[in-house]
């Protein structure tokens, strides 16, 4: 410890040499401001501000923020962003200046060439490798599944990113877990993100601005978390007047509010959704519907006020709720709540800084409802207080050091059981756990010379358990076991729980240009997560629970090399890269066949803990402009698991693991008003065990397995395509309305979700294999979309 | 085939369904989203052909029992590759005894039968039932090699009564089994009901009812609800499994620890490949092996209770009728 602590001194005393060794230049001047959208006021975020002149650049935070430190002189600045027109005014900088750009959309025209002063090969010139910016406006013309466009879904499209096909929550980033993605809500965590069986996401497209995933060279400013950062961002609210959009389709509808309360200084933005194939399916008489109730809804909120120049306020919420009750016999429901409050300060126009106070909660109940005797009532829930604090410094033009805390604390109640007086149930309520949860981390991007761009940082994490809580002590530590319980230890409310976990987490990200067009890429990064899913069914339930790390539980760690060539042809009409990668994980849990893990106490002793490694190859090309856009992308990957106790400890193929996978995303403008869209997906079949051996019991077939995931089950491909109508603009109105015809699963593929061996009802003695199909037919569905 | 494909998948609720008994929990989740899926999307089974590996482990497969009530009996036989659809070859002439931890010990040889190649019960004239707190152990020798297995037989709660009225599930009514008495002061009971109609066993194959009394301990159980008798309305009379003058009883039995975990695992194994399933899995036997080989199977030693006899007569009858 004592060593790692001298080793983290002697990093941040570097790192800070790093920054400050290079002097200012005399008569320095710093050019400041926001980017945003001219017509919605809506901050841009990683927008790019360059002076060809000296050939240096800085993209928006978050926040639409850019700060550049130049020496004094006549400047042309270019403020450019995707699907936006470019704007190079010359600036004289003869003293520092605030200057907040507004972009106005790209009305691009059919045939009409669009020129823009600006090279679009942010790709190869950003530092940034292994990550995703994913537009809203163009997922939103890709086909969608019952009307109902998924940021999480169109993910799943990008090369490294895989589900486990229809009906299947989780996102597979580079090889690792569902649970090992930072899903974040304008900052706050969402712990399950997928309504109804995983089909639809949490986050309404509505109301989401801007979504980033990194799957690798991930900045030190996130953490907690071992695969991937799913960064979302809600819309601020139209400051510049009042808006409203919505849709209508097969299953759901959608509205959205936005406007201002003081134009410029003031917005507010109200976005909901909710579907109603219950209501609906009364009315037509579904049966199964008739008694039941099965419905879920999203709810955005979100305010921003600009107090001054240098002072504004965000406050957002996000609510949503999966409801399902089958009659008198069963109800559930689950749902998260995440809220937000943000503080943007100016401390001056080269420091930015972010204040955070952040809440987060998931829960679930169900239960029997009534006065029977099998009435219960049974609850779960997690919840996060966090406070977060950010600081950006841009000393100068070739530095930007990033640095900040964040402090969480975590409470856990994994479940409790509330019964009536009749019932036969007894109230049980398993132990709550508390947890701290700390980092503090820092980080600097460097230019070195025209040509080398370097990011390097440093993130600490301190997580412990605090009491109160009963740590049980078994005679074999290394394998729990409930029958070998030697004593338990006992600590009081608010007492530290040992152990406590430290973590020291390296990020670098280096970038070197060969030429214009072209550049090689190269990052590293630990990540430590200390917040574990237990789950052994084959998709994350909703009621799966979240355990901190703990005694028995250490903290799971994985460490990423990447390597990327990204060269644009062209003049930057395609972008294509080719990105390689190796991640080892350091403690990932498994667990022990026939684990039960449901209203459990003392989980330890149904999981196991090995390790894991990944790699592959990732190649991307894409098409930006023109009629025709879109991408092509191709995986080849590995991703492996070894444990003690499975397997008999031999490397097995993790359920995660996908040889080959591609996706082709096509996007063609057919006229002014209609637009095509087509998307293909195809992927290795996901890894599976079949039995080699049967015996019986009780006259049932019992199978016998030996190496797991040695077989596959047959490879998913899939196409969908859709057609768009844009209606014709009502000139005065400003009305825009669009239909979306979607076909999903065109030539109607029964894809395989898994394949099980059963008895054949008839012939007992027969043993078959049984695919089951999520979605076996083709699934047509109709959007009606207005905005005005 | 439609049709096929979703008697099949009714079948597959029903069997889900049954766990629904003192929380049984996680096939609850499977049933809750089998439920919707059914309902919302178009998911469906088939069956197809897959490349199989070709080891042929050709193991020893056991299924023994001894109760309070029942002589004890042994099938012992080899496994089958998955894809072979014959009969379990019956191994003759094995060993085959049981003992109990009494001091001074009994124990019994049981013989072959003479029919049935590979079943074993007590000779004729000579009776062994299993007495409640006593461990019994059961010592197989085939092939040069010997297969043991212990099992502890605990004492059950002698079961009230049974009755027989519909249980509703969403909008439609089936006959239900459900069973009342007292459950045994003390966590670690756990329990398993087989429900004869016309004194043939019903709770055959993967609906299978067992639970634990983690969640009820030393309650008075009220009406648990131990088969329910699914079956398409619209098929009434061919599916119906429980019918107009049926005679039904229950036997109440004591599981130990480890059985009920093996039921458990039989019944999470049985959805496997579902949404929300647990992935395929070895279930570890009783038995241990002097050749180090797994032996596949179960030897239980359950205390029986026999419930109250109930004929479904009109009243019964009537009452499913009712709210159709």
């Amino acid at each position: 410890m004592f060593r790692k602590q001298k080793t983290m001194k002697q990093l941040i005393t570097i790192l800070l040499l790093l920054t400050l060794s290079f002097p200012g230049f005399a008569g320095l001047v710093t050019l400041s401001g926001y980017l945003k959208d001219k017509a919605n006021g809506e901050a841009l975020i990683g927008a790019t501000v360059y002076i060809p002149a000296i050939k240096t650049g800085v993209i928006t935070n978050p926040y639409g923020f850019y700060s550049i430190s130049v020496p004094q002189g006549d400047y042309s600045v270019t403020f450019s962003y995707i699907g936006y027109q470019s704007q190079s005014p010359t600036i004289v900088l003869n003293e520092s200046k605030q200057l907040n750009m507004l972009l106005e959309e790209d009305s691009k025209q059919i045939d009409e060439v669009v020129i823009t002063g600006e090279k679009r090969n942010r790709n190869v010139e950003s530092l940034q490798m292994s990550m995703e910016k994913v537009q809203v406006k163009m997922i939103k013309k890709l086909p969608s599944f019952m009307g109902e466009v998924d940021i999480l879904k169109s993910i799943t499209l990008l090369p490294g990113i895989q589900n486990g096909g229809e009906g299947s929550s989780g996102l597979y980033v580079r090889g690792g877990g569902p649970d090992e993605n930072l899903m974040i809500l304008d900052e706050a965590p969402v712990y399950n993100a997928s309504h109804l069986l995983g089909f639809f996401s949490v986050f309404n497209s509505d109301a989401i601005k801007d979504v980033q995933v990194y799957k690798g060279g991930i900045p030190a400013e996130y953490g907690g978390k071992a695969s991937s950062v799913i960064d979302i961002r809600m819309k601020d609210g139209n400051s510049q007047q009042l808006g409203m959009s919505g849709g209508i389709g097969n299953i759901s509808s959608r509205l959205t509010v936005e406007g201002p309360i003081i134009k410029d200084k003031w917005s507010f933005i109200v976005s909901g959704r909710r579907t109603y194939a219950d209501v609906l399916g009364k009315a037509i008489g579904i049966e199964e519907l008739q008694d039941n109730q099965l419905y879920f809804y999203d709810l955005n909120l979100k305010t921003n006020i600009q107090i001054n120049g240098k002072n504004r306020i965000y406050l957002s919420a996000y609510t949503g709720d999966d409801y399902f009750k089958s009659g008198e016999s069963i109800y559930m429901r689950w749902g998260n709540l995440t809220s937000t409050a943000r503080w943007n300060h100016l401390f001056s126009n080269k420091l930015f800084s972010n204040t955070s106070l952040i809440f987060s909660r998931y829960n679930y109940n169900l239960g029997v409802p009534g006065s029977a005797a099998d009435q219960f009532d049974w609850t779960s829930q997690i919840s996060d207080y966090n406070f977060k604090e950010d600081f950006t410094w841009y000393p100068n033009s070739r530095n930007k050091l990033t640095l900040g805390f964040n402090l969480i604390y975590h409470h856990f109640e994994p479940g409790a059981v509330d019964a009536n007086e009749g019932s036969y149930f007894t109230d049980l309520k398993l132990t709550n756990y508390n947890a701290l949860d700390n980092s503090l981390y820092v980080s600097n991007e460097q230019t070195i010379g025209s040509r080398l761009t370097l990011r390097y940082g440093l993130r600490y994490s301190y997580f412990q358990q605090i009491g109160k809580a009963t740590v049980r002590e078994y005679l074999n530590p290394d394998k729990p076991n409930d029958e070998e319980v030697i004593g338990t230890i006992e600590y009081g409310s608010g007492k530290l729980v040992p152990p406590s976990y430290h973590n020291l987490e390296p990020r670098l990200a280096i970038k070197y240009m060969l030429d214009p067009e072209s550049s090689l890429k190269a990052s590293y990064n630990r990540m430590a997560q200390n917040l574990h899913l237990i789950s052994n069914t084959n998709s994350p339930t909703p009621l799966d629970i979240w355990l901190p790390s703990s005694h028995y539980i250490k903290p799971l760690i994985a460490n990423q090399i990447g390597l990327g060539y990204f060269r644009n042809f062209n003049n930057n009409m395609f972008e294509t890269s080719a990105e390689a990668y190796y991640k080892k994980m350091k403690n990932v849990i498994d667990y022990i066949d026939g684990a039960e893990l449901f209203l459990k106490e003392d989980m330890e002793t149904e999981l196991l803990h090995g390790s894991g490694y990944a790699y592959g190859l990732e190649l991307y090309a894409k098409k930006q402009e023109g009629r025709l856009t879109g991408w092509l992308s191709y995986t080849l990957s590995r991703s492996m698991r070894e444990v003690e106790g499975i397997n008999e400890g031999n490397a097995y193929p993790s359920s995660y693991d996908r040889t080959h996978s591609a996706s082709v995303v096509a996007n063609y403008d057919l006229s002014k008003r209609w637009n095509l869209s087509s998307t293909w997906v195809f992927s290795t079949g996901n890894p599976t065990s079949y039995p080699i051996a049967k015996y019986e019991v009780q006259g049932t077939t019992v199978y016998h397995y030996s190496a797991r995931n040695s077989n596959r089950i047959p490879d998913y491909h899939r196409m969908d395509v859709s057609l768009t109508y844009d209606f014709k603009k009502n000139d005065q109105r400003k009305v825009k309305q669009s239909l979306n015809f979607s076909v999903y699963n065109v030539y109607a593929r029964r894809n395989a979700y898994s394949v099980t061996f059963r008895q054949n009802e008839e012939k007992p003695n027969v043993s078959e294999a049984t695919r089951l199909s999520i979605i076996g037919s083709v699934i047509p569905s109709v959007t009606y979309n207005f905005n005005f | 085939m439609k049709n096929n494909i979703e008697n099949k998948a009714e079948d597959r609720r029903k069997n889900k369904l049954i766990s629904k008994l003192p929380l049984f929990p996680s096939p609850f989740s499977v049933l809750l989203f089998l439920f919707l899926s059914s309902v919302l999307f178009t998911s469906c089974e088939d069956v197809i052909d897959v490349k199989l590996n070709d080891e042929n482990l050709n193991l020893f497969g056991v299924e023994a029992s001894i109760t309070t009530q029942d002589e004890p009996g042994v099938f012992l036989y080899k496994t089958l590759q998955v894809n072979q659809d014959t009969e379990y070859p019956g191994i003759s002439g094995a060993v085959v005894s049981v003992s109990d931890n009494a001091s001074p010990a009994n124990s019994v040889t049981l013989v072959e039968d003479e029919q049935k190649k590979g079943f074993y019960s007590v000779p004729q004239n000579v009776s062994f039932k299993g007495i409640a707190g006593r461990e019994y152990t059961l010592t197989i020798q085939a092939e040069g090699t010997t297969i043991t297995a212990k099992e502890q037989l605990a004492r059950v709660e002698p079961i009230d009564s049974i009755r027989v009225f519909p249980s509703m599930r969403g909008n439609k009514l089936f006959l239900a089994v459900f069973t009342y008495g007292k459950e045994t002061p003390g966590i670690g009971n756990f329990y398993k009901w087989d429900v004869f109609v016309n004194d043939s066993l019903l709770t055959n194959g993967q609906r299978l009812a067992v639970a634990s009394d983690e969640f009820v301990d030393g309650n008075y159980i009220s009406g648990l609800e131990v088969y329910t008798d699914f079956h398409n309305t619209d098929k009434a009379a061919e599916e119906r499994k429980i019918n107009l003058g049926d005679t039904i009883y229950v036997k109440h039995t004591s599981i130990s620890k480890f059985t009920y975990y093996f039921y458990f695992q039989m019944i999470n194994q049985s959805g496997t490949g579902s949404l929300f399933s647990v992935p395929p899995a070895n279930i570890k036997s009783n038995f241990t092996s002097s050749d180090g080989k797994p032996v596949l199977g179960l030897f239980t030693a359950r205390d029986v209770s026999v419930s109250n006899k109930v004929i479904v007569d009109q009243k019964i009858e009537d009452q499913l009728r009712k709210l159709k």
